[in-house]
């Protein structure tokens, strides 16, 4: 069964439960290849939903959005929040259940399993022109693009996201309805990373004062992390002013390290910061970096073991004492 | 005014005589343009397909400082660090030159802003007219065009594979103009056909608009809606709108330094996040999204055209481009509409 | 003049700032180039400190605390050890020399350890010249 069809019947199932407050799924957007968030309440506006290679948003990033309106306790009281999730993105929820950020139980996860996203930039550089809506499906390795009244085949490869080309978690790893097709995991051995690890010391700061001298603070790689929530978080605070607001290289540097190192353990690899990016910044590399070395380090991966406890609340005694005197 | 005829191979010799002044133009990076003062115009490449660069900064930086004081032994001493050279800004599109004249009537307005004007004044904007707008422009609805002349000094545009004509709108442009000495030539008849052909061709491709029909008062009936509340839900609060948008122009004031020395400085700021409205109290009036998305456009077509005259939009579809989830001003504002005409 | 390295170190109050003292009595020479910052635990180090050194103009950071299995607050110093391990392979990857962040465990009793740590750190920082990123605050110069 189609995989739109399937969510929409799971999703007017769970609408209809006493139980469930509201639903968080992808709708049809604006023009185009755009897809957008919604929050549904009543099972009669399930024929809104769509799941596609063009729903590349985290919505587990509501679950935690300061004044998230519709979600919190008060308008919502003991009800659960049903979500729809892909891979990457239900890798989140099991963070912040370990964090207590949000417990999963206030949830009903409906967990698709995703051949990959499409990289919105490159499928808008191949059909510039999309206005009335576009739809694209998967078909063996290709992608099927209905755009302005054509259809076109393109090798998955060729549109996929670069996260979507090495992703080890094409099946949701918490769910409690599941929709889709079992998916193949690839491999992931962080080439990127070994990449870039290779370049010299000077390259490297070369390449990253370049980078950040193009942040222009927006903080939207901030804002669209579902796992970046603290109502104090360090950019906003005043007393001390670790990091001031004029936007130059260095200040900017300050900016990212910090935040990439709050989501060291964290950071579940959506590529959600990188996606919304105004300014291209490659902010993956650096989340890619922390990763590889926490798994190389302390043997530990974000979100995958609903049992783990957050990287930095614990220890072992035997952790590397890698450079200390 | 005059039109005259650039032949493409000259581009670099034209750029080359602005002498004697800042040359700010696009250049590409890792495939994204941006906009930035160049010593070697060898290096300008006008990407006219990514239309998300920044122009504002060329009046109103992101980060300027508005003085700088220090103190020691040798007393103490204010230093006024505002550097105001002369800037051609070359290659940007209609639309954001249109935003500059929207600007202007803010800065202007019940106070002028000293730094802003200064900066206005030292500026000279070179445009460039779209052949190809993209699927988010919309500027004829809000009373521009792809050709349009409002706020440019110059403005080239494309009329076949080796020439550009290039129209002469301002005092300051012919100055460039005479600058440039024999690279340009006259235009002909043919010449200037072509140019209002092109205008007409690229105009007929914009495919989106928005029905702004008595939106200054459409808007703030529509004040207590509901409707405010789910165009609301999917926003992130991020920022990329704001800053990216060429006639928002919130900042703050922040200081940095200590007793020894330190500077004041402006900082872009923007209405869509929760901090900009907290209160010493800890309450805030714009604490739903809903209502900072009201806000904006609020201030957008319904306070700034009462107050200033303008629709503070351009049209240039950078918010709907860049938004991350799909928060559309044209979907906005025709939501907004039928919820009052329900 | 050979470059003379800005090094801050943040202490622990326990054991290397005692180390530290111990050795200040105890006479032992080391370079003058440390500007020390007691702590009451190394775990009170937010990463955010040793960048924020490095942006102000410090040209290297030491963090120095208890040997682990003797923090005076049980288990401050290998949580400490988790983040900053991982953190100092990550400003490499940023660019910034691993030289230039160091870690040690001194305990009270060690004072000549403390000044060999002294004398190791600031010749790697001195061998790698001075920081270059760092805030550019041209305003702080006074013009006369």
């Amino acid at each position: 069964m189609d995989a739109t069809k399937q969510l929409r019947e799971a999703a007017e199932e769970i609408l209809a439960r006493e139980d469930v407050a509201c639903l968080i799924g992808y709708e049809q957007g604006s023009y185009g290849f755009r897809v957008q968030p919604c929050i549904l309440t009543d099972p009669g506006q399930t024929d809104r939903l769509i799941i596609s290679p063009l729903c590349v948003n985290n919505l587990t990033n509501y679950l935690t959005l300061e004044q998230i309106g519709p979600l919190t306790k008060e308008a919502i009281g003991e009800q659960k929040i049903a979500i729809v999730v892909k891979g990457c993105d239900s890798r989140a929820i099991t963070v912040l259940n370990a964090e207590n950020g949000f417990s999963r139980d206030r949830l009903v996860i409906i967990g698709v399993s995703s051949p990959g996203v499409v990289d919105i930039s490159k499928i808008e550089a191949r059909f510039p022109n999309a206005v009335s809506p576009a739809e694209v499906t998967v078909k063996e390795n290709n992608f099927v693009i209905s755009c302005e009244g054509e259809t076109s085949s393109i090798p998955q490869n060729e549109l996929l996201a670069s996260k979507c080309q090495r992703c080890k978690n094409a099946m949701p790893t918490v769910y409690d309805v599941l929709i889709g097709e079992e998916q193949p995991a690839k491999e992931d051995v962080f080439e990127d990373v070994a990449a870039a690890e290779a370049q010299n010391i000077e390259e490297k700061a070369a390449k990253w004062q370049e980078e950040f001298s193009r942040c222009i603070r927006c903080y939207a790689c901030r804002n669209a992390c579902p796992l970046c929530y603290c109502s104090d978080c360090m950019l906003d605070r005043l007393r001390p002013q670790f990091i001031r607001r004029s936007v130059t290289a260095v200040d900017n540097s300050l900016f990212h390290i910090t935040r990439a190192f709050h989501l060291a353990g964290r950071c579940i690899e959506c590529g959600e910061c990188e996606r919304v990016c105004p300014q291209s910044i490659p902010l993956m590399d650096l989340n890619r970096k922390l990763a590889k070395d926490v798994k190389e380090l302390f043997d530990y991966e974000a979100g995958i073991d609903p049992e783990a406890k957050p990287l930095f609340g614990t220890f072992k005694t035997e952790d590397s004492d890698e450079g200390i005197l | 005014m005059d039109t005259l005829r650039l032949t493409k191979d000259k581009l670099n010799d034209f750029l080359k005589s602005i002498s004697d002044v800042q040359l700010m133009a696009p250049i590409v990076k890792n495939g994204r343009t941006s906009f930035e003062i160049i010593e070697n115009p060898d290096a300008v490449e006008l990407n006219l397909d990514d239309y998300t660069a920044t122009i504002k900064k060329a009046a109103f930086p992101q980060n300027e400082t508005l003085f700088a004081y220090c103190s020691g032994k040798n007393g103490s001493e204010i230093k006024d660090v505002q550097e105001m050279p002369k800037t051609v800004v070359f290659g940007i599109r209609p639309c954001d030159a249109k935003a500059f004249v929207i600007l202007d009537s803010l800065f202007k307005g019940d106070y002028e802003d000293p730094y802003y004007l200064k900066r206005r004044e030292a500026t000279v904007l070179i445009g460039h007219s779209c052949s190809e707008p993209t699927n988010r422009c919309f500027c004829p609805s809000v009373g521009g065009s792809p050709a349009g002349q409002e706020g440019l000094d110059l403005l080239f545009t494309d009329i076949s594979d080796s020439a550009y004509a290039v129209e002469v709108l301002t005092d300051q442009g012919k100055a460039i103009i005479d600058s440039a000495g024999d690279v340009l030539t006259k235009a002909d008849e043919a010449d200037k056909v072509k140019c209002d052909e092109a205008a007409k061709a690229a105009l007929n491709k914009i495919r989106r608009s928005v029905n702004l029909e008595n939106i200054h008062e459409l808007l703030p009936s529509a004040f207590n809606s509901d409707v405010w509340k789910e165009i609301g839900n999917k926003c992130i609060g991020c920022g990329i709108c704001t800053y990216n948008c060429p006639t928002c122009h919130c900042f703050d004031i922040q200081d940095e330094g200590c007793s020894a020395a330190g500077r004041r400085l402006r900082v872009w700021d923007g209405c869509m996040y929760p901090e900009f409205t907290v209160h010493a109290s800890g309450e805030n009036p714009r604490k739903d999204r809903g209502d900072r998305i009201r806000n904006r456009m609020l201030h957008k077509f319904s306070f700034y055209p009462q107050n200033l005259g303008y629709v503070a939009c351009v049209g240039c579809g950078r918010c709907i481009e860049l938004c991350p989830v799909n928060e559309d001003l044209i979907e906005i504002l025709n939501k907004v509409r039928e919820a009052v005409n329900e | 003049m050979s470059f003379e390295p800005k090094i801050v170190a943040f202490l622990c109050n326990w054991c290397t700032y005692a180390g530290a003292d111990l050795a200040g009595t105890s006479r032992y020479e080391y370079p003058p180039n440390v500007r020390t910052v007691r702590v009451m635990c190394s775990s009170r180090i937010n990463p955010m400190f040793i960048v924020n050194a490095l942006l102000e103009g410090a040209d290297g950071v030491l963090v120095s605390g208890c040997h682990p299995g003797e923090c005076h607050y049980v288990s401050g110093n290998y949580l400490a050890r988790r983040r900053l391990v991982l953190f100092r392979r990550f400003l490499e990857h940023l660019g910034i020399h691993p030289d230039r962040f160091r870690m040690s465990w001194v305990s009270a009793s060690e004072g000549a350890k403390w000044a060999e740590v002294v004398k190791e750190v600031t010749e790697g920082v001195r061998a790698l010249g001075p920081n270059e990123i760092k805030r550019e605050q041209e305003w702080m110069q006074q013009s006369s």
